[in-house]
């Protein structure tokens, strides 16, 4: 009964997230014939990190804060990399689900020795994992080109007469993986599986001494989220045309990272504020490229000093006292007259 | 009387008046042409590390901006002075993936139609095909890579990564008794490249030297220099070639080496002597030291004209920032330059047509040069300019050691350089 009530909730909830997304749909459909090719570019690459951010949401549900999502966004990017450029090349569309299962094939591999570990342990583990993969890109060069990395990966194939060889078209793609991967993941949030790993990341122990699998309910969201990094990578590299293995070092690790404190994860929406702030903040200090990481760092610093759970907790608070303020002129007494004690 | 006297007044000052207006509007259009301003991208490092590269080459071209505005502005083929103003794009450390940030910013959203960029050939390949698409021509101190595709990309001058070959030819020829060679380069696209440019002129000598040592070397292992250096010193080499090192590293490269008891020969693209010189005396590395990239300004006698680049560097910076680096940038850019003066409007596919059109470039600081790289890149876009090569002195100063013709070298060593080169993956036809 509470299962069903709880349910019938959740797809209310659902259903909101839905109308609320194809009201913002036609907006986000028309926003880049508002911007410059520029401003274009900068919205393609903010939508693809949109994608794997929400991957890397998913991850922290479980509880573990993964420093390998980069990484593992690399081998959906080396996948269709290696693929669409060689003699006989592979279409654009075999390797964007390849790519997506080679880093979720990853990740189940992965799971098991990093999965073993908790809190900092984990961290470290996925650090040294990525790290490690990271390090594959540059020695097997063979295959990846090594440091040289991979020049020329072609655009998609047009696909019911839509073209994604112009930053458009491009744009359209990734926003309708943003849109598929976010509802779906969201249902996924919303689910009593979404909250059981939520439990099961509270307190593994009791959920474990109530019989519930936590080994599975902390491996499934770690490969969900990174098979949507493997999705991705794929279009990372398709955009940007080149691959090398420093676009997947720490930097952009750090920044998927400082987009989820920043933003905050206790919301679905929280990690796409911090990274809308975190490219805005980047836009606007283009000039001083090498000092943007400091700028991230500073700001994870003062979200931490400043504003407790992220920028979300601020936005939700201020909603709050709006939404207090607007039912308080409801309840006003007429002017002039006094309430009495 | 009155009247007669009047009407030619009256003319004089109409014809006065007319030369006046006339006077003012030729200073007027003048002036508005001088004012036009054409916009020349410079992406390169400007902080970090690499900033020790980038820096000094941005700072070049601000310079050869400099000068031509103070003549009033480039005078360009179309009749028109145009004023110049430098932007500077920041590629971090010669990522790929930052140049084509930065790319993004120059050509998409400040409109930059011309430009300079690093050799580095996986940055190049990085924006290639924006610089096609947005007709922005980009020139570079060397070629890295170039191809028919994109023949908005071209090679500014001989520079990098064809320097290295031409240098570790120089440096055997002029030392029979250097039979060991080691290489030793950065592990990134730029290192990858000036191996396989080591390696060829090596080749060139396949009767003297043989390459002892061929390592490239993480970045982060610059930091154990010791570490890094002594199995290089075990394979007891005659001459060292490097490429990589920060002009700061190298410096401690040179001591660590000199250390370990290294009494052979050097090549590399550049050493900020300055920073060497506080390390080790110049009496220990004088005769040593082979270098060559553009030209070495500081060295009056092959060109006056890039010596003026060294004293108002000097001015402005003071001399301990002087940097082997400052004329690549200056030189490379000449070579647009040169296209702006040729061509009859500066529109950039117009300019890049009629550059790559001449038979001859008479370029600013080298002098009539002409195109090749067709055996290498499929293109004939690198301009081969003469490559003077430098040597240490005994009194601290440089000395232009051998002026090298490149087209020549090439014609005569080609046979065995290019299948190097292929090996090396630095073969794009």
């Amino acid at each position: 009964m509470i299962n069903r009530a709880a349910n019938r909730q959740a797809n209310r909830i659902f259903l909101r997230a839905c109308i609320g997304t194809g009201i913002a749909l036609p907006l986000l459909v028309a926003l880049p014939h508002a911007l410059s090719v520029y401003w274009q570019s900068v919205l393609v690459l903010f939508t693809i990190n949109a994608v794997s951010l929400m991957g890397y949401r998913l991850i922290t549900t479980m509880g573990g804060w993964s420093f390998a999502h980069i990484s593992t966004a690399g081998l959906g990017a080396y996948t269709t990399a290696i693929l669409t450029t060689l003699e006989t090349p592979w279409s654009f569309w075999a390797t964007f689900f390849l790519g997506a299962l080679i880093a979720g094939a990853f990740a189940m591999i992965i799971a098991y020795p990093v999965l073993r570990t908790r809190h900092y342990y984990f961290f470290l583990s996925t650090f040294a994992a990525g790290e490690a993969l990271r390090q594959c890109y540059v020695q097997f060069s063979g295959i990846t080109g090594g440091t040289y990395g991979i020049s020329f990966i072609p655009r998609p194939e047009p696909i019911l007469g839509m073209d994604f060889g112009n930053s458009v078209g491009f744009y359209y793609l990734a926003l309708a993986l943003a849109v598929v991967v976010g509802l779906l993941l969201y249902r996924f949030d919303l689910s009593r599986l979404g909250h059981t790993i939520k439990a099961v990341a509270a307190n593994e122990e009791l959920s474990e001494s109530i019989g519930i699998n936590t080994w599975a309910l902390r491996t499934l969201p770690f490969v969900m989220g990174s098979v949507v990094a493997g999705f991705s990578g794929v279009l990372y590299a398709n955009f940007n045309g080149l691959i090398n293995p420093l676009d997947f070092s720490a930097v952009l690790m750090f920044k998927l990272v400082a987009a989820a404190i920043v933003g905050g994860i206790t919301t679905f929406w929280g990690p796409l504020v911090g990274l809308l702030y975190l490219t805005a903040l980047e836009e606007v200090f283009r000039d001083f490229t090498q000092w943007i990481p400091l700028l991230w760092g500073v700001s994870v610093l003062g979200v931490i000093l400043l504003a407790e759970g992220g920028l979300e907790m601020v936005i939700i608070r201020l909603l709050r006292r709006a939404r207090r303020w607007w039912r308080s002129r409801g309840d006003r007494p007429p002017n002039g007259a006094r309430q009495r004690r | 009387m009155r009247n007669t006297r009047g009407i030619p007044r009256l003319a004089l000052s109409a014809v006065a008046g007319a030369a006046a207006l006339g006077m003012a509007v030729t200073a007027t259009t003048e002036t508005a042409s001088a004012q036009e301003t054409l916009q020349v991208g410079a992406i390169q490092p400007q902080a970090g590390d690499c900033g020790q590269w980038g820096i000094p080459i941005t700072r070049g071209m601000q310079i050869w901006a400099d000068q031509l505005n103070a003549e009033g502005g480039l005078l360009a083929g179309d009749g028109k002075r145009y004023m110049i103003e430098i932007k500077a794009y920041d590629n971090v450390c010669y990522i790929p993936g930052e140049e084509l940030k930065a790319g993004r910013r120059a050509i998409l959203d400040d409109g930059i139609k011309f430009m300079l960029q690093t050799f580095t050939p996986g940055s190049r390949q990085a924006i290639a095909q924006m610089t096609t698409d947005h007709h922005v021509l980009t020139t570079s101190y060397g070629a890295g890579y170039l191809s028919k595709d994109h023949p908005y990309l071209i090679g500014g001058i001989t520079g990098s990564p064809a320097a290295y070959m031409l240098v570790a030819s120089r440096a055997l020829t002029a030392n029979p008794d250097v039979k060991r060679v080691a290489i030793i380069t950065a592990d990134a696209s730029y290192g990858l490249a000036a191996k396989a440019y080591f390696e060829a002129g090596v080749a060139a000598h396949p009767d003297q030297a043989e390459i002892v040592y061929n390592e490239s070397y993480s970045p982060d292992a610059t930091k154990d220099m010791l570490g890094l250096l002594t199995p290089l010193m075990a394979s007891e080499p005659d001459m060292i070639c490097q490429l990589g090192f920060v002009p700061a590293q190298l410096a401690i490269m040179v001591e660590t080496v000199e250390q370990l008891g290294f009494k052979g020969v050097y090549c590399a693209e550049g050493f900020t002597m300055p920073i060497i010189l506080k390390r080790v005396p110049a009496e220990v590395l004088a005769g040593r030291m082979y270098f060559g990239y553009a030209f070495e300004a500081s060295e009056a006698s092959f060109s006056p004209k890039g010596h003026e680049l060294y004293t108002t560097y000097v001015e402005q910076f003071g001399e301990d920032q002087w940097s082997p680096y400052t004329p690549i940038g200056y030189a490379a850019i000449g070579t647009i330059e040169a296209g702006i003066r040729m061509s009859p409007s500066i529109d950039s596919e117009v300019v890049m047509k009629t550059l790559l059109g001449a038979e001859v470039v008479d370029h600013p600081i080298f002098g009539p040069s002409r195109w090749g790289g067709e055996e290498i890149y499929g293109a004939n876009n690198h301009l081969l300019t003469p490559l003077p090569i430098y040597n240490l002195g005994a009194d601290g100063n440089l000395v232009l050691d051998h002026l090298l013709d490149h087209a020549a070298w090439w014609e005569q060593h080609m046979a065995v350089a290019l299948p190097v080169l292929e090996a090396g993956g630095q073969v794009f036809r």
